[in-house]
């Protein structure tokens, strides 16, 4: 139990924080190193609490006069209701993994997650999950039930979207 | 300082807690007032001894010597341990007698005095003791031990009209319960408080709570059938009705129209408004929404049938004779 454990230095061809390579972008996009990869959760709740804080100025909006047409009741529904998806899960739950992920190896001493592909896999399948849900509203609109989405207000308005859709001519 | 604030609110605001007018709200209101001048005698305790500390322990100019050291003092941490323990004892005390005493459990067998059941978005009011059905207004005695009974014919809404104590859930396929004391006759505003679609913002419960008398001759009135048209332009808003589909989901007693998935019109004249709450009950108001209810009130089960003017206004009178 006594073997030292070798921590590979950053190179040009495991590139981490701090090491120059032409890369550009890609060194950032296909990286497995924690750092940059928590630096990119923060990145990618920053982008998310930008939108997510629009949205609640729209809220504030609508609700800043009695009786306001600002928004119809459709939309208002969809903004408030992606707004706490938003805030929720994608900025809380990536700011917190972001810090997890940077810190985490350098509080107990290891030189990298335990497996390093699946936390980028992670990453991605966040920032791509957060864009197909933002992708609804060019598709038909948004979810609107509420971020709780209690049944069965989710599911009827699963069936009133399908008539809908099914009635227009 | 906050009961001050809230009845200076309740002016102003259509819905306020400030002013109970039922048992249950009194025991509610006192509870709350209880929390709120603890939590604003802690808040100007803590905001003194901040302040206090600060002037008291600065560093002076004549004296830079090292600050008195000390390591803890076991009787300002039992007191800090103990106040906080003895508060909250006594507040999880009051809070358990207001629970029992705004919401006692309800005995097996006990018939409910008034069931409620939340539609999108719409309430129907029915009673069962009269057998009399109704919506949107409800209407309750003064002085009476009222049971509500809350039922959801579609998602869960919530029943809440703040004036009249604490809030119930009407959830589908499950019966909830209400006690309600009103002690006080006037009208009483409140709101759907689970979001439950389009419409929520437009689902307000409009209450009129008023004296024995004055309950039992409107509840007489509302037993009775629908009045029969007379002349010509309402028997052919009458006739429309029943044939051209808005028979298939409103009822008017004393006709063949006995669906509730719209609200009930056996006497829809005699309220002050129209859409729970949407607009006042007045023939150009409801000419708006048969014209065009999805402009009205976007999102509501009412479709637009496309009516002539004629057939609409036919609607409309037959309608507004229903007193």
């Amino acid at each position: 139990m006594n073997q030292s454990i070798q921590i590979p230095e950053p190179t040009s061809a495991f590139p981490g924080i701090g090491v120059s390579s032409d890369q550009g972008l890609l060194q950032w996009i296909s990286s497995v190193d924690h750092k940059m990869i928590g630096i990119m959760y923060l990145l990618i709740a920053l982008i998310f609490f930008l939108i997510g804080g629009a949205e609640a100025l729209l809220i504030r909006i609508q609700l800043a006069e009695p009786v306001n047409h600002f928004l119809t009741p459709e939309a208002y529904d969809q903004i408030f209701t992606m707004h706490g998806t938003t805030m929720i899960f994608l900025v809380a739950m990536p700011a917190v993994l972001g810090f997890a992920v940077y810190f985490t190896p350098l509080m107990i001493g290891a030189n990298e997650m335990a497996f390093p592909r699946m936390n980028s896999f992670s990453l991605w399948i966040t920032f791509f999950g957060g864009l197909l849900l933002y992708f609804s509203f060019i598709a038909g609109g948004g979810p609107d039930a509420g971020w709780f989405n209690y049944a069965p207000l989710n599911f009827f308005r699963i069936i009133q979207r399908l008539d809908r859709k099914l009635s227009k001519p | 300082m906050f009961i001050f604030i809230s009845y200076f609110f309740q002016f102003i605001l259509l819905q306020s807690i400030g002013n109970p007018a039922s048992y249950q709200a009194e025991k509610i209101n006192k509870l709350f007032n209880y929390f709120n001048i603890v939590a604003a005698c802690m808040l100007l305790l803590v905001c003194f001894l901040v302040i206090f500390i600060c002037i008291k322990f600065k560093e002076k100019k004549s004296d830079l010597r090292e600050p008195k050291q000390t390591t803890g003092n076991k009787k300002v941490e039992a007191l800090m341990i103990g106040i906080p323990t003895l508060l909250l004892i006594w507040f999880f005390y009051q809070s358990l007698i207001t629970m029992n005493a705004v919401a006692s459990p309800v005995p097996l067998g006990e018939e409910a005095d008034i069931i409620i059941t939340g539609h999108q978005w719409w309430w129907e009011v029915y009673y069962p003791k009269a057998n009399v059905i109704t919506a949107n207004e409800v209407h309750l005695p003064v002085g009476k031990h009222l049971l509500m009974e809350m039922r959801s014919a579609d998602v869960i809404h919530d029943w809440w009209v703040p004036q009249l104590g604490n809030k119930m859930d009407l959830v589908p396929k499950i019966n909830n319960y209400l006690w309600l004391d009103i002690n006080k006759p006037g009208k009483y505003i409140g709101a759907c408080s689970e979001f439950c679609g389009a419409q929520h913002a437009w689902m307000r419960i409009n209450v009129v709570a008023e004296g024995e008398n004055d309950f039992q001759n409107w509840l007489a009135r509302n037993s009775k059938d629908a009045v029969i048209p007379k002349d010509s332009l309402t028997m052919k808003g009458a006739e429309i009705f029943q044939t051209q589909t808005c028979a298939s989901c409103h009822r008017i007693q004393g006709t063949a129209a006995t669906s509730n998935v719209g609200p009930d019109l056996t006497h829809v004249a005699s309220r002050s408004e129209l859409l729970t709450g949407l607009m006042k009950n007045n023939e150009a108001n409801l000419y708006k929404w048969i014209n065009h209810p999805q402009q009205v009130k976007p999102g509501a089960r009412m479709p637009d049938f496309k009516y002539g003017n004629d057939s609409v206004n036919a609607i409309v009178h037959y309608l507004a004779q229903l007193k």
